[in-house]
């Protein structure tokens, strides 16, 4: 979409605190990069302001430009990048200053936290050591002094035991922890503005769920403004009091969170909101299956044990599961990271043996097989993997790639395997001169669309699909997923789908597993667990995703804060 | 830490059998008998099979081998056949100049390169990282041998400020030991230095590019302490490492380099001995050498534990 | 708040830009040098194979007068036997550059075999790579040394002794970066869909280590020379009277203080290659080594003893790749 300047309609209705002061006021900011000699743009023409104690979210999906704009603030942004416009911090032009200007400006004035929280702190340092050091840097202050706010601000962060986590190593807490002691650095000089670039984005719901509670109590404490970077509109509607909605570097629409929600004035928006799956929102969907037939995957008492590798020892990855999937069923596997799910994935694939039990693929015990009869089964198996880049051979040409199964099981060649990679790529609805490109020419969500192009090419009994769509914009999903059901309602294919996104599982799944250290919790109708879940763990699994919807999301808050203290 | 220890000091086990393997088998199945080596071109028949049974050269080879490693256990490897005295003692009258070269072209070689790197680095794209990267692959492209020949040329030969060749103890004043190294030192760290400089740069590259030094500039914290207290100390682990593998590079050079300027040291009594053909000094040197290397290499991976509290704390 | 699309532009200055000039002076550092040290190498090619045909000389025919300086007839003198030095320079060439390229190819062959058999099989891996790794406890010239001690002065001797201690250079450089491949889900995706091994290491695997190896017999074939050279030079390489560059400066050395332009030219010429091939690899690895990073992020870095498994050049996981512009700066993913 081209969108001029003059096109750009900014509204500006029920600011948050309208009569309040402002902390930033944002004109005309553009960041450009170099790349072969060219400049291109990352943003355009940025006007916006952020009042003190305000949430400020900045939302867009990949390419929009929200993150170098938000770097540019600070000066952070990599050498070949140049800035242009006025940022003003409480009046005070900013835009201007020099390397050491904007070395005191950062920390003490706006603060930054990051996405990965496992690799934003050096791991040669303990954590108190940096803290202290955010607090030395800026503040004239005696050691102890130092050290005394530092466990003060790990107490404020909600760190349960902040001596402890003072003198432990990145390396030694979870990544939940390591948030939490990213932003106490972050608060560390009391900034006017904290900037939190997609802070919540590598964490699990539960834990993204509790540093969402812990930013929303920080700016009552703090009454900085808070500038939220994310892709995520749960996360906007759960915390934001306005929503920059941005696209390919230019604000595409401004308003307060409840006008974006129920009143999007532009195109743009309302598709953005549209694409995203919204837990419980889908209606009840009609289906059969046929549970005479012999299942198509048959997991039955598996344990999965990850070998002794130096010095960790075995690690029992998945415990005494089992499941059936019949064909023309699709069965969603859930769980937050460490849960096993992927590993199950893997295994159902012959990927990782199994310690113990059974994987049967449309009969056959897969551990049972000989070679040849493994990989005639296998031929059975369709996948699709979270990262689409690393699913295909770069250097091989998209047609090869996808023509490759059929080559090798003898299926077809010449013209006629030519032939049956254009129907194929036809089917995923990606154009037929797409045959000659490399993967690297295609996008995120073109390259997954081959991926499963490819795993159809044998018409597969059986499609594992791990996390298909987490490395996809919104938008992108939702046409991926729409796709996905499609095929499967016309091949009638058993699916295996793994996932951490509640929303689109609820958007897809027939059956829902939930899985939690390696152990089932709970299984059913997708309508049983996930609107009537029995299990405490799936209960307050779904009460932590945030709902797209301001007015639901507080309902849906406060419902669960309440469940946590009883 | 003592797990961690233990691991590596079981790891080098294998790597010990190899060397000592290929160090045997190289010499035994070189064709030619040591014995009619060592007796020289008049000898009968007799002679050399009667030395051959003294030397135990005519048991079978797995017994030899056996007897061999056992003997190299116990410290013992052996009499050369020229000198008149033990491969442990030759290798101890020859190992002080080396050592002393060594040390020097490390000192010479850490002291110039690594801040040149971390210069290099932090200017990085500017005339003087180019410079200094452009000096550092000719530095890498000049054998320490050949550098060695050109600056004995120049210093010695054409300026004569310093000795061609030749070496004094240290009991003979320090300068006299030292005008006889400095030629030889200069030579053999300068391939090290440039190699130090680019590994020093890329590494500090490497970890200026990490998200948690993009944390500490976050905070505020200025440029040098960004560099020195951040990105400097991450990178000290792989610069550390080939700081320790430089020492085979080192003896390899010293090999070449003190024949250049007639230094008695191990270098030169291995390719006097490879001239005599005088086999137990060959093995127990190339022996002694490796294993020395292998040492040091086991000290920085101890380091690594020191320095590191992923590897410590484990 | 004030209308945010009336607002007028209030300053409008490039607050932060790198200098036109640092850039420049990088792009020319990436490919210029590259062109350059090809050009030497491919320059040094033709000298040895065309040289000896145009010179009159011939490198072993003994002349009247020894060790005189350069001249119209000797451009580079003669050396102590009054044989033409630009006329064994050339023919040197011919054996050191043979030499090198022999090493090259030959420690191409079997260490991409090995690395590639171990990064597959864990049998393959256990046993290969602990020799790998016995072979690379030696400092390189002592382990050439003590073949060559064992074989005896000849030119295969050399090329065998040499490609003895290249080898396991590249077998570990082809075996980190199969392993990084073998990481990819591509390799995962073909093996469920039933390609054979045998498929997967030619057709998937091979081709994208391609790059790596390379790199990495490009600067083995820079030390090859400069260990040829060092084995002649100690009288334990190629065998007199046949000229290579390292035995002429082991006759240059004895006669240093009588001429010196023996040392001069042979050891100019070795530090010319050996400068060519370093340049070519360094531009090589940056020009065709997408995988860098990849290699340097799933190297486990506490494997086994360090020390002894990384190359003894720069590695090419520590390699300085140019930062990738899509990890910093949002770049549009669906360009419309």
């Amino acid at each position: 979409m081209n969108m001029d300047k003059s096109e750009t309609q900014v509204i500006d209705a029920a600011p948050f605190q309208q009569d309040g002061e402002l902390a930033l006021e944002v004109r005309d900011l553009s960041v450009e990069f170099e790349s072969n000699g060219e400049w291109i743009q990352a943003a355009t023409d940025l006007n916006y302001d952020v009042y003190k104690g305000e949430i400020l979210a900045i939302v867009g999906e990949s390419g929009s430009g929200k993150s170098s704009s938000a770097m540019a603030l600070l000066g952070l942004l990599p050498e070949n990048c140049r800035t242009s416009g006025s940022i003003k911090l409480n009046g005070e032009e900013i835009g201007n200053l020099d390397a050491g200007g904007l070395r005191r400006l950062r920390g003490k004035r706006i603060a930054v936290v990051f996405q990965e929280p496992m690799t934003a702190l050096d791991p040669l340092y303990t954590v108190g050591k940096q803290i202290i050091e955010a607090i030395t840097v800026h503040n004239n202050m005696s050691k102890s002094a130092a050290r005394e706010r530092a466990l003060e601000l790990l107490e404020i962060v909600g760190l349960p035991n902040p001596e402890k986590t003072f003198a432990s190593y990145p390396h030694q807490l979870s990544g939940g922890q390591c948030q939490r002691v990213v932003i106490a650095q972050a608060i560390s000089c009391d900034p006017d503005v904290l900037i939190a670039d997609e802070a919540t984005t590598a964490l699990d719901v539960t834990v993204q769920a509790e540093i969402l509670d812990l930013l929303r109590n920080l700016r009552h404490r703090l009454h900085s403004a808070i500038l939220l970077i994310t892709h995520d509109m749960g996360v906007v509607a759960d915390l934001a009091d306005r929503v920059v909605v941005m696209r390919s570097g230019r604000i595409v629409e401004i308003g307060s969170t409840q006008q974006i929600f129920a009143n999007a004035q532009q195109p743009y928006t309302q598709e953005l909101l549209s694409a995203v799956p919204r837990l419980g929102a889908t209606t009840v969907r009609e289906h059969v299956v046929n549970r005479e037939d012999a299942p198509s995957l048959s997991m039955k008492n598996v344990t999965i044990d990850y070998p002794k590798q130096g010095n960790s020892p075995v690690f029992r990855a998945v415990e005494d599961f089992s499941l059936d999937i019949h064909a023309g069923e699709l069965v969603a596997l859930v769980g937050e990271s460490g849960s096993g799910k992927t590993t199950i994935g893997r295994a159902v694939m012959g990927l990782v043996p199994i310690a113990s039990g059974e994987v049967s693929v449309l009969g056959h015990d897969l551990w049972k097989l000989k070679k040849a009869a493994l990989r005639d089964v296998r031929r059975q198996i369709g996948i699709v993997f979270q990262d689409p880049t690393s699913s295909l051979d770069p250097r091989m040409k998209i047609g090869e790639s996808i023509g490759e199964p059929l080559k090798v099981a003898g299926v077809a060649k010449g013209r006629r395997l030519d032939s049956m990679v254009e129907d194929l790529l036809e089917q995923v609805e990606l154009p037929r001169a797409f045959f000659g490109r490399y993967p690297n020419e295609l996008s995120g969500g073109q390259k997954q669309r081959v991926v499963i192009a490819r795993a159809l090419a044998l018409s597969p009994k059986l499609l594992v699909a791990d996390e298909p769509t987490s490395a996809l914009d919104v938008s992108v999903q939702a046409r991926f997923l729409e796709l996905l059901l499609q095929l499967q309602q016309n091949l009638q294919f058993a699916c295996l789908f793994i996932s951490h996104d509640l929303a689109v599982v609820d958007l897809l799944a027939h059956r829902v597993v939930v899985l939690r250290n390696g152990k089932l919790v709970e299984e059913g109708p997708r309508d049983a667990v996930l609107r009537n879940a029995k299990e405490p763990y799936t209960q307050r699994l779904i009460s932590a995703v945030p709902l797209p919807d301001p007015e639901a999301q507080r309902i849906n808050r406060e419902r669960r804060v309440a469940s946590l203290r009883t | 830490m003592v797990k961690f220890l233990a691991r590596r000091l079981l790891s080098t086990i294998p790597i010990l059998l190899v060397v000592l393997t290929v160090v045997f088998l190289i010499i035994h199945l070189t064709p030619g008998s040591p014995a009619a080596v060592i007796l020289g071109d008049n000898a009968t028949d007799d002679q050399i099979s009667n030395l051959n049974h003294q030397l135990g050269l005519d048991a079978p080879l797995y017994q030899q081998y056996f007897l061999w490693i056992a003997d190299v256990f116990r410290g013992n490897l052996g009499a050369s056949y020229f000198l008149g005295q033990s491969v442990t003692s030759a290798i101890i009258s020859h190992i002080g100049p080396t050592f002393a070269i060594a040390m020097l072209a490390e000192i010479i070689a850490v002291t110039i390169a690594i801040p040149l790197g971390i210069y290099a680095a932090s200017r990085r794209g500017t005339v003087s990282d180019v410079s200094i990267m452009g000096v550092s692959l000719l530095g890498m492209s000049i054998p320490s041998f050949l550098l060695g020949l050109f600056l004995a040329l120049i210093f010695g030969v054409n300026l004569g400020w310093l000795p061609v060749a030749g070496y004094e103890p240290l009991s003979s004043g320090v300068w006299n030991w030292f005008q006889y190294l400095i030629l030889a030192s200069v030579a053999l760290g300068s391939m090290q230095a440039a190699l130090f400089v680019r590994m020093t740069r890329s590494s500090m590259l490497d970890v200026l590019r990490k998200d948690y030094i993009r944390t500490v500039r976050a905070k505020g914290v200025k440029e040098r302490g960004v560099i020195y207290l951040h990105a400097l100390r991450n990178a000290s682990l792989p610069i550390l490492t080939v700081v320790g593998q430089s020492v085979g590079g080192l003896i390899t050079g010293a090999v070449v380099t003190e024949t250049i300027f007639n230094i008695p040291g191990l270098g030169q009594l291995i390719v006097d001995s490879i001239q005599r053909r005088d086999l137990p000094v060959i093995q127990g040197t190339v022996l002694f050498i490796t294993f020395a290397f292998i040492f040091v290499n086991l000290i920085v991976d101890v380091l690594y534990g020191v320095l590191d509290p992923r590897v410590r704390l484990k | 708040m004030p209308n945010v699309s009336s607002t007028k532009v209030l300053t409008q200055r490039t607050l932060v830009a790198p200098s036109k000039r640092s850039m420049f002076v990088r792009k020319i550092m990436g490919s210029r040098f590259t062109v350059f040290g090809g050009s030497i190498v491919i320059l040094l090619a033709l000298l040895a194979i065309v040289g000896p045909l145009l010179t009159p000389y011939n490198p072993l025919e003994l002349g009247p007068d020894a060790l005189a300086g350069p001249s119209a007839s000797h451009w580079m003198g003669t050396d102590e036997f009054g044989r033409d030095l630009a006329t064994r320079i050339l023919y040197g060439a011919r054996t050191s550059l043979g030499i090198g390229a022999s090493v090259a190819l030959i420690t191409a062959f079997f260490g991409a075999t090995i690395g590639l058999l171990a990064s597959y099989y864990r049998a393959a891996d256990n046993i290969l790579m602990r020799i790998m790794d016995g072979l690379m406890a030696f400092p390189s010239i002592l382990l050439a040394i003590s073949l060559m001690a064992a074989l005896g002065p000849k030119t295969e001797n050399v090329v065998l002794s040499l490609s003895v201690v290249f080898t396991p250079y590249i077998a570990r450089v082809v075996r980190s970066a199969a392993l990084s491949i073998k990481d990819e889900l591509y390799i995962d995706a073909a093996r469920v869909q039933g390609v054979s091994d045998l498929r997967i290491i030619l057709k998937h695997v091979a081709p994208n280590i391609l790059s790596p190896l390379v790199v990495q017999v490009t600067f083995i074939f820079a030390d090859a020379i400069i260990n040829e050279a060092s084995l002649s030079f100690l009288g334990a390489g190629v065998p007199a009277p046949a000229p290579s560059w390292g035995s002429i400066l082991l006759a240059g050395k004895s006669v240093i203080f009588e001429s010196s332009w023996m040392v001069i030219f042979a050891g100019g010429i070795i530090i010319l290659s050996v400068l060519g091939l370093n340049l070519l690899g360094d531009g090589l690895r940056d020009l065709l080594d997408p995988h860098v990073q990849n290699i340097r992020k799933k190297r486990k870095p506490f494997l086994i003893f360090r020390g002894l498994i990384s190359s003894r050049r720069v590695p090419a996981a520590f390699a300085d790749v140019e930062p990738l512009l899509e990890d910093q700066v949002d770049v549009d993913e669906n360009p419309k």
